[in-house]
């Protein structure tokens, strides 16, 4: 049975999870599901929400989602957890916070696991977020794993990318390492009834301030403290997140985030359609004998990768 | 490329004992699943909901308070109402063996009981719940 498009479009719950399965099965059905979407997508605001296990982000979520339930908002929420690289597995935990958004008509929460894909996300997290956004749910929120390390892939998804830490993470050079601070948007210290809280908020500001002095109309991100649990400090973030994707439209670079976006995910798919014909090149015979050379060590990893390499169809020569 | 079948393990009602429906939750993930656990205390719309948006290929209900006569119809009628009649149902608990074949006359695939191993639930969900067609279906 295929997934009827006036179905999706009129708002059919079970027609829309089973786009997602869909796309999560990236066959030919999906790419033609879509295809026909993504003259409709480019509309809402995607916002990355991203910060270490534990330091709250789906109730965080869940406080922002049952505000904007009330407001009448067509809101999706796609929660990436992580795929066990040994047995293919995953365990799927964030709907566990979400408890209460059943009658909520407009929302739409989906729990997807990374399956194989080395980053914070999963490779569908792409075009599932395509789907909703063609279907009209503005925001569409992505909850990555808890990595909180290494996840610019998040920062090239969304409009706008949330840190959400918690005090008690650790000290002020944790804060200092590359990609964490300066891949978001927004900070946000959860737990704010927590001792320790507003010292890490300090820290964050002070980090923030350390960096280049800014530039005229330059974002300015912000350090909030919240408290999921209560509320507090949930009105405010929703209003800072609406203030930043309000920022990158008239400041021309809502069209370079979706250029990048776009540009990301076509040349993964590149990518990946290669290395699927790669073995026509390299067979598995020759890449065999080459690994058992480096095993013996009779040569290195990088010699041995330039030789496979010259099985590739070499380009035309550069001059004549 | 196989795909991980997606399990959805629900506690209905009012019943805190979900060390069960853990171990069922990182046995199946060990067994190569993607496990969906929602946690204590669910009512069956929020469960119903629940596999409805997850599109789960298997609904698995823990349950020891007894009231299965009475959460487990109640359940497999929303999740029919909602088109998910092909649902894999399965129930694990405390569930007398009278009561074993009225479930399974209302659409309960399998009753597992205490002592059933994972790796016989993992291997009925996998002979019960294969990979489906192009157009996403499962074999009914």
């Amino acid at each position: 049975m295929a997934i009827s498009l006036t179905e999706l479009r009129t708002g059919n719950p079970r027609a829309l999870a089973r786009a997602i399965s869909q796309v999560e099965r990236q066959d030919a059905a999906a790419e033609t599901l879509l295809a026909e979407l993504w003259p409709w997508a480019g509309k809402g605001q995607i916002i990355g929400i991203t910060g270490p296990p534990g330091s709250g982000k789906s109730t965080l979520l869940r406080a922002l989602i049952s505000r904007l339930h009330t407001a009448k908002h067509k809101v999706a929420l796609l929660a990436v957890d992580p795929t066990s690289p040994v047995t293919g597995g995953a365990l799927l935990g964030d709907r566990i916070r979400m408890t209460g958004l059943e009658s909520a008509a407009h929302v739409y929460v989906r729990s997807l696991a990374t399956r194989g894909a080395r980053g914070a996300l999963s490779d569908v997290t792409w075009d599932a977020v395509t789907v909703l956004d063609a279907l009209g749910f503005d925001p569409v929120f992505v909850e990555t794993v808890g990595a909180g390390q290494n996840e610019h892939e998040i920062r090239t998804l969304a409009h706008t990318t949330v840190l959400v830490d918690a005090p008690g993470q650790g000290d002020s050079i944790q804060t200092l390492k590359a990609g964490i601070l300066e891949i978001c948007d927004i900070v946000v210290i959860n737990k704010e009834d927590r001792p320790g809280s507003q010292r890490a908020a300090q820290q964050a500001k002070q980090m923030l301030q350390l960096g280049a002095a800014p530039v005229a109309d330059a974002w300015q991100v912000p350090v909030l403290t919240t408290d999921a649990l209560s509320g507090s400090g949930v009105s405010i973030l929703w209003e800072r997140i609406r203030a930043h994707f309000t920022h990158v439209n008239d400041t021309g670079q809502r069209q370079a985030q979706d250029e990048a976006r776009a540009a990301q995910r076509v040349d993964r798919l590149v990518q990946q359609g290669w290395a699927q014909l790669l073995p026509q090149f390299i067979t598995p015979d020759l890449r065999a004998q080459a690994l058992a050379q480096v095993h013996r060590q009779q040569l290195d990893p990088h010699s041995a990768a330039r030789s496979l390499l010259q099985q590739l169809p070499q380009p035309p020569a550069l001059s004549k | 490329m196989n795909h991980p079948i997606r399990v959805l393990i629900a506690k209905p009602g009012l019943d805190g004992h979900d060390r069960g429906a853990k171990v069922i939750a990182r046995g199946l993930r060990d067994a190569g699943f993607e496990v969906i656990y929602t946690g204590i205390r669910q009512t069956p719309h929020m469960i119903a909901h629940a596999a409805l948006q997850e599109d789960v290929d298997v609904l698995a209900i823990s349950i020891l308070s007894g009231a299965h006569m009475t959460l487990v119809p109640r359940i497999l009628e929303l999740v029919a109402a909602q088109g998910q009649e092909n649902l894999l149902v399965v129930v694990g608990g405390i569930i007398p063996a009278q009561d074993h074949q009225p479930l399974k006359d209302l659409g309960v695939a399998e009753i597992f009981g205490p002592g059933t191993t994972i790796q016989t639930t993992a291997d009925f969900i996998r002979s019960r719940c294969t990979v489906p067609d192009p157009d996403g279906n499962l074999p009914d």
